[in-house]
């Protein structure tokens, strides 16, 4: 796992500082829930975009940073449709 | 050779799955050229080290069964119309091999519905892999039974409109 510095805004400080007493995890681990929800609201939305045919498969993967290998193998491992092709 | 063009859809679903003891793309390749775009390689060799279907491309590609061919530049309006879409590198480059004058006649193997539908709008000749399946058991080049194996083993990849089509195709 990577390590990256990064400076919280106020607000989010608050609400990482408020997570972590609620769930009782250190601030580290707030902020690494934190991303990890992001990435899932993304991965959703862009999903649902690709579904639509909004964009394509292989925008898609690159807009999650991924190559179109790893994003096929991430859908199938959630039982998600790799296809966005209708019937 | 028959040449077929294909982005990156239909080269992994052709890596997942062995109908009769051989990878879906080998039987392709019995009878085909397999073109992909350098924008493709690139993908494959990131994902070669972390997925056996990746390997299997990357093995092709290296010993030149697959080749890899960069889209050269393309006059008009093409370019702005590509950028006007959400397509990835891939489809994009894999559209642009259409128009290189040495692939003149190669299908495109597109299953991304956009890019489909944006090869459409051009003009450019295409395939989903499960409409070349039954083409080329139509024209000899796969055996019928064959053919509706593969259709049969690629199920996950598609919706099932699409696969029950194709095996009519097959009957």
């Amino acid at each position: 796992m990577d390590t990256v510095t990064v400076e919280l805004k106020p607000r989010v400080k608050q609400l990482v500082e408020r997570q972590s007493q609620a769930a009782q995890i250190s601030p580290e681990q707030a902020v690494q829930e934190l991303i990890e929800l992001g990435f899932e609201i993304r991965l959703k939305e862009l999903y649902e975009r690709y579904r639509r045919a909004d964009c394509s498969f292989g925008y898609l993967a690159q807009a999650m940073g991924m190559t179109t290998w790893e994003l096929t193998h991430l859908l199938e491992e959630r039982g998600w449709p790799t296809h966005n092709l209708p019937g | 050779m028959r040449r077929l063009i294909f982005d990156a859809s239909p080269l992994i679903t052709a890596c997942k799955f062995r109908v009769q003891g051989q990878l879906v793309l080998d039987h392709l390749l019995a009878t085909s050229r397999i073109i992909i775009p350098s924008s493709v390689q690139n993908e494959v060799v990131i994902s070669s080290r972390q997925f056996a279907d990746a390997q299997e491309a990357e093995q092709r590609i290296s010993t030149g069964a697959i080749d890899v061919v960069v889209p050269t530049a393309v006059s008009g309006n093409v370019p702005i119309i590509l950028g006007l879409y959400g397509l990835g590198d891939g489809e994009r480059d894999a559209i642009l091999l259409t128009y290189r004058t040495d692939l003149d006649g190669a299908w495109l193997v597109m299953d991304d519905y956009l890019g489909y539908l944006v090869s459409d709008r051009l003009g450019v000749k295409k395939l989903f892999l499960l409409d070349l399946i039954p083409r080329l058991a139509a024209q000899g080049d796969l055996d019928r039974a064959l053919a509706a194996e593969i259709v049969e083993a690629t199920r996950p990849r598609y919706a099932p409109a699409f696969v029950e089509h194709s095996l009519l195709l097959l009957k």
